[in-house]
């Protein structure tokens, strides 16, 4: 009787222990409400390391900071709604200079990938000669690889 | 309330663990130069479908929206997890910053070797010890809510919520009294819903230590609840 009893009162803990950490599980604190806001503003306020990449001016060279050019890309692609850009990244060499633009993107369901590959390649080459200010830039030197590597219903 | 310095915290807390990560390249000549279109980016709304792997990319990209969604479906367990390791809301508030602080910059840095969650309670264990190690001799946490005032029983809320609010609080002194890594193994598990192995990845441990750390903690909440009316 003593151990039925001793039983029971563990089911009875376990239970409350699990009724508790179900009602733990859907609550959200009141100071997560109080302080989201803020500190969700603070982490995108944080200022990410860059590295530079040569500009040229006819008054001479300058840098664009890569992050600022990665979001320029990603500006002059979002509005497609053929594609969602998941990653952007460029090569420079040891002076700066841009040696190689990476694209990835996901193509909308039934899109044919060809032109839509040849269309970006365009349209980023073209943006980041006008970025850097040197429209004569060999297209070699600006090549754009363009990988697809998932689809999304439009 | 002014904001905190981020900047000046944001190399403290350790990114999750990574993997390499490439897909494969197709290399295709430059097409010939064409005149450069801009258009707007279109706006956040109708992105909350997205995949968090596909929101960390797009953070990764400077995406402010993709990381704002990133943060309302995750930022609430974050603190929830945080609140109760630390002992206090401001150093939960402090510890739950930097770990976004060190996602937003480490975006580029995720390559899908885990769960984004996982990846992100990574980064907040690691922020959270560090908050703890500089507060080595503070108090227990016990969570505000736990220390609420004896309910107004004339009050008109319902008896089920406050019985709720009552479990939930006897819930947090009882972890309060726990070990810490069996606290945080308790959390991971039962709150979050991770695998023994996510447990295991987050807190840097071994899937028999957080099987291990979990007996005992349930054990003794079990306890404390058996005596609990």
């Amino acid at each position: 009787m003593a151990v039925n009893e001793r039983r029971s009162a563990e089911d009875d803990g376990l239970d409350l222990l699990h009724l508790a950490t179900a009602h733990l599980r859907r609550h959200t604190d009141d100071g997560w409400v109080a302080v989201a806001p803020r500190v969700l503003a603070s982490a995108l306020a944080a200022l990410r390391t860059s590295h530079p990449v040569r500009g040229r001016h006819a008054e001479g060279d300058y840098t664009v900071a890569d992050g600022v050019l990665r979001t320029s890309v990603r500006t002059l692609l979002d509005g497609d709604p053929r594609l969602r850009v998941s990653r952007v990244a460029f090569r420079t060499d040891a002076r700066g200079v841009l040696e190689q633009a990476v694209v990835e993107l996901s193509a909308a369901y039934l899109q044919p990938i060809a032109p839509l590959a040849a269309d970006v390649r365009t349209r980023v080459a073209g943006h980041l000669r006008d970025v850097l200010g040197d429209p004569g830039l060999p297209d070699a030197m600006v090549s754009v690889d363009l990988v697809v590597t998932d689809v999304h219903r439009p | 309330m002014p904001s905190r310095a981020a900047s000046s915290r944001q190399t403290e807390c350790d990114l999750g663990h990574t993997l390499p990560h490439r897909v494969p390249v197709e290399r295709t000549p430059a097409p010939p130069a064409a005149a450069t279109t801009t258009r707007d980016a279109p706006p956040a709304d109708g992105d909350d479908d997205r995949p968090d792997e596909a929101l960390v990319g797009r953070a990764a990209l400077g995406d402010h929206a993709a990381f704002t969604t990133l943060v309302t479906r995750h930022g609430a367990a974050l603190y929830r997890y945080a609140r109760r390791l630390l002992p206090s809301a401001h150093d939960a508030e402090d510890a739950v910053q930097d770990a976004l602080t060190a996602a937003w910059l480490g975006a580029d840095a995720y390559r899908g070797d885990a769960s984004v969650r996982t990846w992100l309670f990574g980064i907040q264990t690691n922020c959270v010890r560090r908050s703890a190690r500089r507060r080595s001799h503070a108090p227990v946490p016990v969570p505000d809510d736990a220390r609420r005032e004896p309910r107004d029983l004339t009050s008109d809320e319902p008896a089920e919520h406050l019985l709720a609010t009552d479990l939930r609080a006897a819930l947090d002194r009882a972890l309060a009294a726990l070990p810490g890594p069996q606290r945080a193994v308790w959390l991971l598990v039962e709150v979050e819903g991770m695998t023994y192995a996510d447990a295991a990845r987050v807190l840097g441990t071994t899937h028999a230590a957080v099987r291990g750390s979990l007996e005992r903690a349930r054990h003794t909440l079990a306890g404390r609840f058996a005596s609990w009316r």
